[in-house]
């Protein structure tokens, strides 16, 4: 069982909990004492299991001061990960060459025995997900420095280094952030060896959506099957996968000349915007069938992009621009009621 | 704990171990060329106080904003490069070797090749012609990858008083580092 599962029972018990004292007060079902009793006990027992080996928020407030603390952790790894970098900036010089790559070396390491010293002691998380962050950001500042230090030619080999630290410190601490950073570094690094496999410069990656569009959708799949054996981070890989694949989609719905096709720019373009709302459009209904919450936020999210991305392609060099954007407007209404009418139906055949 | 720990360990030390025996294999036997440049060629980046580093910068005909140098290729040289000449392709920048003369002042891409056993072999003084890695572009430009190059610091203080000499040698990777910066015999100011 890891944070999440324990968090779901816990909510379970408690809305149980509040239901059978709603229905007891208004007469609908009454347990005797004991049978009272040995529920209380039973839940009382799991409780105190679970919140012995867990960080888990009790209500609502503590949920919400568990969202702010979380926040709080990134903008404290962000600002100790620059006080690291600028600290070593402000000494390297004073350096020798080999004191540097020494430094360079344990600062990494120190990161890693830092994120263990923290998942000891530190139930909530927070603190380990700090110095993950942290420990991560020592990496990139080694393999940078170091290439930096020995004037190294730039390779895709840098990300692979990144996204392997990251997603063993994020699997081994069970942090999403560091996965999902992983599954984008290797993304990153597939699409740069594809393309210098083509012959091209692999740091022109970025210009061959299709190339990390092909990733994504793979790490999507991916994440969608059911027997995936690392099933706690099978949404990481889904929500990562969908959002590199709309954002190439988008960008070649809007820009033939990054495609490597060689069609006309009007099919190009047309394929990839009909591809864009395809998918948007699965996904929305895919995660309506399966509470995957995120899938039909992003979803819908992608949809409206790509809707008004062709409304201002359509319309805006010719259209008085109020009137685009009362056009805008109604059909954001227009949304709202469809969308309403797609909820009740779900709850409907629910 | 010891899973927990070891696989990110080990990520770590795999990867500086590949980094530093790449780059002692670079700098191993001898030198694919050795060449010495000004301090007009190589200036020593401005001074801060948030990085105590020493670094140089290649200016001659660089752009500044990328640090690179560029040049110009004809259509000849586009196609050995596999670069497809028909109108209307999209084509990505594709990784070459560049040959880099040092003449004096003067130093530009003066060829291309995919192979750098190629240009070494159309321009084998070692002593003038630099082999580095480039990228090229279909519309005929190309631009050499030279990085900026930490001063170790034995030679910093050459920095502080210019003019001054750089001599780089370029490895088996093509990669360059500084051998010497040494000063220049200025001749004295006639009254």
């Amino acid at each position: 069982m890891d944070t999440s599962e324990a968090q779901a029972r816990l909510d379970r018990i408690g809305a149980f909990t509040g239901e059978l004292a709603a229905l007891e007060r208004d007469g609908v079902l009454s347990l005797d004492d004991g049978e009272r009793s040995a529920l209380a006990t039973y839940h009382q027992r799991i409780v105190s299991d679970l919140t012995t080996h867990f960080d888990l928020d009790r209500d609502e407030a503590q949920r919400r001061m568990s969202l702010g603390m979380r926040a709080a952790s990134i903008i404290g790894a962000i600002a100790l990960s620059a006080s690291v970098y600028l600290f070593f900036f402000r000494i390297w010089g004073l350096l020798a060459t080999s004191a540097q790559v020494s430094l360079l070396v344990a600062a990494p390491l120190a990161g890693v025995v830092l994120t263990e010293a923290a998942s000891r002691f530190d139930k909530s998380r927070h603190f380990v997900l700090i110095a993950a962050l942290v420990a991560f950001a020592c990496l990139v500042a080694n393999v940078s420095m170091i290439g930096h230090i020995f004037a190294m030619t730039g390779s895709p080999d840098a990300l692979l280094v990144w996204s392997a630290f990251a997603l063993a410190i994020g699997y081994a601490y069970g942090l999403r952030l560091l996965v999902a950073g992983g599954l984008i570094l290797a993304i990153a690094f597939l699409a740069g060896r594809t393309v210098a496999a083509a012959g091209g410069e692999w740091s022109e990656a970025g210009r061959r959506p299709e190339v990390w569009l092909a990733m994504a959708l793979l790490l999507l799949v991916a994440g969608a099957v059911r027997s995936t054996r690392r099933r706690r981070f099978a949404s990481t890989y889904r929500n990562v996968g969908l959002s590199v694949a709309l954002i190439a989609l988008w960008i070649l719905s809007i820009n033939a000349d990054l495609s490597a096709l060689r069609w006309s720019e009007t099919a190009i373009k047309a394929t990839y915007q009909i591809g864009g709302f395809v998918l948007t459009g699965s996904v929305i209904m895919l995660g309506l069938r399966t509470d995957w919450t995120e899938g039909v936020y992003l979803g819908a999210l992608g949809f409206i992009v790509f809707l008004y991305t062709k409304f201002f392609q359509w319309w805006w060099d010719w259209m008085p621009a109020y009137l685009f954007f009362l056009i805008v407007g109604l059909v954001a209404v227009g949304m709202i009621l469809v969308l309403r009418r797609v909820r009740a139906l779900a709850t409907v055949f629910a | 704990m010891m899973r927990r720990v070891l696989v990110p360990v080990l990520v770590v030390a795999i990867a500086d171990a590949v980094m530093l025996l790449s780059a002692a294999a670079n700098r191993a036997g001898q030198p694919d060329a050795r060449v010495t440049l000004t301090s007009r060629q190589l200036v020593s980046a401005p001074v801060s106080a948030r990085n105590s580093a020493r670094e140089l910068r290649w200016m001659n005909g660089v752009d500044a904003l990328h640090g690179v140098l560029f040049g110009r290729l004809d259509a000849g040289t586009l196609t050995a490069l596999g670069f497809d000449s028909r109108p209307g392709t999209r084509q990505l920048g594709r990784r070459v070797f560049a040959a880099l003369e040092v003449d004096g002042a003067r130093l530009q891409i003066v060829d291309a090749a995919l192979a750098a056993e190629t240009l070494r072999r159309s321009h084998p003084d070692r002593g003038r012609y630099i082999v580095a890695r480039a990228v090229a572009y279909g519309d005929g430009r190309i631009r050499a990858l030279l990085p900026e190059l930490v001063v170790p610091r034995a030679f910093v203080h050459m920095l502080d008083r210019p003019p001054y000499t750089v001599t780089l040698a370029f490895g088996r990777h093509y990669e360059p580092w500084i051998v010497a910066i040494d000063p220049v015999d200025t001749p004295a100011v006639r009254q």
